[in-house]
C-alpha cells in the first residue's frame, strides 16, 4: 500500500451569492496515494477546478470553507498564508488551462523559470539556468536557448503548455495538480500531453490530480476517475471499471455521449447550484428515475473499491 | 515529444527615434538646471542699468532691477524642473502604492484606502495650496509636498483597478502556485504589467505639477524670492514689463514652460503608441 499523499475529507465550498450562497461543492472526501493518477471529472460548473483551487487555498477570503485538505498531514486550511506560499510550488504544483495566459506577458520564458529556483532557495543563478535549459531540452525544444530568451506571447499554446510543465518539473512538487490541461491544444499535441502527465508520477512519483471533462483523457492517463455533478461525487473508482461498466445512469449518460459511443447526449441540462433538485440531484435527468429518487439522497455506497451515489 | 519544433516569430525591436527628440530637450533643461552656473553669463543677482534692450552682453535684456533677463531664466529652470519632477514622482509613488495594495488585497483595507481616496479627491487643489502657501513659510519643498500630497488620487484610482483586473489574471494564479511571495507578486508580476499605465501618469502629473507651479507663482502664489519661470512672468506683469511690451522678459519663460512640458507629455504619448495593453483579460 502507497502512503496516501493527499486526503481530503468532507470538503464543503459556498460561495456568498447575490441573494443566496451558492454551494459549489459539497461533501467532498477522496485520498491520493503517492505516484497515482486521479482524474476529477464532469461537466463545467461541477465544482472540479474549485476542489483545485480549496487544495491550493487560492479561493478568496469571503468563501466558506469546511472540511479538510491534508498534504502529507499537513492541514491545509490551518496554515498561515506565509507558510502557504512555502508550500506552494515546491509540495504542490499547479499547470493551468489556456497556457498562453498562464505565463507573465511581460517577461522572458527563461527568467520566469529560473525565478522559482532561486526564489525557493533552491540554487542560484547560474545553477537554475542551467536546470532550465536542461528540462526545456528534455521536452523537446530542439533550441532551448532561444526559448528561454523568447517570451510567451511569441510562443504556441503548444509551447507554453510545455513551458508551464518544466515551471512545475523543475521544483519537484509531490502532488501536481493539472486543471484543463487540455483546453485548447490540438490533437496531435495530446499524445504528447499524456506522457508528460504520466511522466511527472513516473519520473518523479509524484501525485497527479487531473482535472478534466475528457473521458478518453481520463481512461489513459488516470488509475483513478472520480466523477463529480453539481458539487457531489458520483461516482468513483479505477478508471477502466468506471468508464467500461459505471455505476452510476449519469457516468453512463457521459459514456455515452462520446462520439465512439453513439453520440447520444444526455437529456436536459446540469441545474443551478442555487436551485438543486430535491433527494438525487440527478433524478430530473436520469431515464431509470424511481419515485423515492426524488425524495432520498442516496450516499456513496456499493462497494469500497468503485462507490456510486445510487441505489438502482 | 522529441520533434522538433520550429520557430518564426521574431523579436520586437523598440525604436528610439521618436523619443530622440523630447528627450534631447528634457536633457538640456535637467543639465541647465544642474549647472546653471554653467550657462548663465552673470549670477542671477549682479545688477545692471534696469529695463536694458538686448545687446551682445545682455542677449535678452535686463529687468527693471537690472538683472541680467537671461541669467534669470537660467537659474529659474532648476526650481520649475525640480518641483515638476518631484511632486510627479511623489504623486506617482504614493498612487501606485495605495493602488497596488487596494487593488490586491481587496475587503477592508480596500474599503478604507479608496475612503482616504475618495477624500483626497474632493479636496479642492489649488486653494488648498494657497492657504497653505499663505500659512507655511513658502518655498520649493513646500510647493514640492502640497502639489506630490494633493494629486495622488486619480493615479491610486486607475491603479487599483488596473490590478483588481491583473490580479485575477490566470499568469498571477500560476505565480501564486509556483508559490511566490505576496510582495514578490505585486512588485515583479502585477507591477510590470501595468507600468505602461504608470509612464504615462507619471509624465502629466509631472507636467501638470509644472503647470500649477507657474500658475501659483504667477498669481504670486509661492516664495517671490523663488526663481522659476513662473515667477518671472509674474514679475513682467507687476513691473511693467508688459506694458513697456518687453517681450524678452515674459515670452522666454513662458516658452521654456511650453517646451519643458511638450517635451515631458510626449514622452508619454510616445511611449503609450509604441506599446498599447499588454494584456487583455
Amino acid at each position: 500500500m502507497r502512503t496516501t499523499l493527499l486526503r481530503v475529507d468532507d470538503l464543503c465550498v459556498t460561495f456568498p451569492g447575490a441573494g443566496e450562497p451558492v454551494p459549489a461543492v459539497r461533501n467532498v472526501s477522496f485520498a491520493l496515494a503517492e505516484g497515482e493518477r486521479i482524474a476529477l471529472v464532469g461537466e463545467s460548473g461541477c465544482g472540479k477546478s474549485v476542489i483545485a483551487q480549496a487544495v491550493m487555498r487560492l479561493l478568496p477570503p469571503e468563501t466558506a470553507i469546511s472540511g479538510s485538505v491534508r498534504l502529507n498531514g499537513i492541514d491545509i486550511f490551518a496554515q498561515s498564508e506565509t507558510a502557504m506560499e512555502k508550500i506552494r510550488g515546491v509540495q504542490m504544483g499547479m499547470v493551468f488551462q489556456s497556457p498562453e495566459r498562464a505565463l507573465n506577458p511581460v517577461y522572458r520564458i527563461g527568467k520566469q523559470l529560473t525565478d522559482p529556483l532561486v526564489i525557493h532557495g533552491i540554487c542560484d543563478r547560474t545553477e537554475a539556468k542551467k536546470r532550465v535549459r536542461d528540462v526545456l531540452g528534455s521536452l523537446g525544444f530542439a533550441d532551448p536557448e532561444w526559448m528561454m530568451k523568447a517570451y510567451p506571447w511569441m510562443c504556441s499554446g503548444g509551447m507554453c503548455q510545455r513551458v508551464l510543465f518544466a515551471a512545475v518539473l523543475l521544483l519537484h512538487p509531490q502532488l501536481v495538480i493539472a486543471d484543463e490541461p487540455t483546453k485548447g491544444l490540438d490533437a496531435d499535441r495530446l499524445g504528447e500531453l499524456e506522457e508528460m502527465l504520466c511522466a511527472v508520477s513516473e519520473r518523479d512519483g509524484a501525485g497527479l490530480l487531473l482535472i478534466t471533462h475528457d473521458l478518453g483523457l481520463a481512461a489513459r492517463t488516470a488509475d483513478r476517475v472520480i466523477v463529480m455533478y453539481s458539487g457531489l461525487i458520483l461516482e468513483s473508482g479505477p478508471s477502466d471499471v468506471v468508464l467500461k461498466n459505471p455505476g452510476h445512469p449519469y457516468t453512463r449518460g457521459l459514456v455515452g455521449s462520446l462520439p465512439e459511443n453513439g453520440f447520444t447526449p444526455i437529456p436536459g441540462m446540469s441545474p443551478a447550484l442555487t436551485d438543486l433538485p430535491s433527494g438525487c440531484v440527478f433524478h430530473p435527468r436520469c431515464p431509470h428515475a424511481l419515485e423515492r429518487c426524488r425524495t432520498e439522497m442516496p450516499d456513496l455506497c456499493m462497494d469500497e473499491e468503485h462507490p456510486a451515489r445510487c441505489r438502482i | 515529444m522529441n520533434t522538433a519544433i520550429r520557430y518564426f516569430p521574431a523579436f520586437p525591436r523598440i525604436s528610439w527615434k521618436p523619443y530622440l527628440l523630447p528627450l534631447a530637450l528634457i536633457s538640456v533643461f535637467i543639465l541647465i538646471s544642474a549647472a546653471p552656473e554653467a550657462f548663465a553669463p552673470y549670477r542671477p543677482n549682479k545688477l545692471f542699468d534696469p529695463y536694458m534692450e538686448l545687446s551682445a552682453e545682455h542677449i535678452l535684456g535686463t529687468d527693471d532691477m537690472g538683472r541680467d533677463l537671461f541669467s534669470l531664466l537660467v537659474y529659474a529652470a532648476r526650481n520649475s524642473m525640480l518641483i515638476g519632477f518631484a511632486s510627479g514622482a511623489l504623486a506617482v509613488s504614493i498612487g501606485v502604492a495605495i493602488g497596488l495594495v487596494s487593488g490586491w488585497y481587496r475587503g477592508l483595507l480596500d474599503d478604507v484606502l479608496m475612503g482616504a481616496t475618495d477624500i483626497v479627491l474632493i479636496i479642492p487643489k489649488i486653494p488648498l495650496a494657497i492657504i497653505l502657501a499663505a500659512y507655511l513659510k513658502p518655498g520649493p519643498w513646500i510647493l514640492i509636498l502640497v502639489l506630490g500630497l494633493l494629486s495622488w488620487e486619480g493615479v491610486a484610482r486607475v491603479i487599483r483597478s488596473r490590478v483588481l483586473q491583473v490580479r485575477s489574471a490566470e499568469f498571477i494564479l500560476s505565480a501564486q502556485c509556483l508559490g511566490f511571495s505576496r510582495w514578490y507578486i505585486m512588485t515583479r508580476e502585477v507591477l510590470p504589467v501595468i507600468f505602461p499605465l504608470i509612464v504615462p501618469k507619471f509624465v502629466l502629473m509631472t507636467a501638470g505639477a509644472m503647470l500649477s507651479e507657474s500658475s501659483l507663482s504667477f498669481l504670486g502664489l509661492t516664495d517671490t524670492t523663488m526663481l522659476s519661470w513662473g515667477t518671472m512672468i509674474s514679475e513682467s506683469f507687476t513691473y511693467s514689463g508688459f506694458i513697456r511690451g518687453m517681450w524678452n522678459w515674459w515670452l522666454p519663460p513662458a516658452l521654456c514652460i511650453i517646451l519643458s512640458i511638450l517635451a515631458v507629455t510626449s514622452i508619454a504619448f510616445i511611449h503609450e503608441r509604441g506599446r498599447r495593453v499588454v494584456i487583455q483579460s
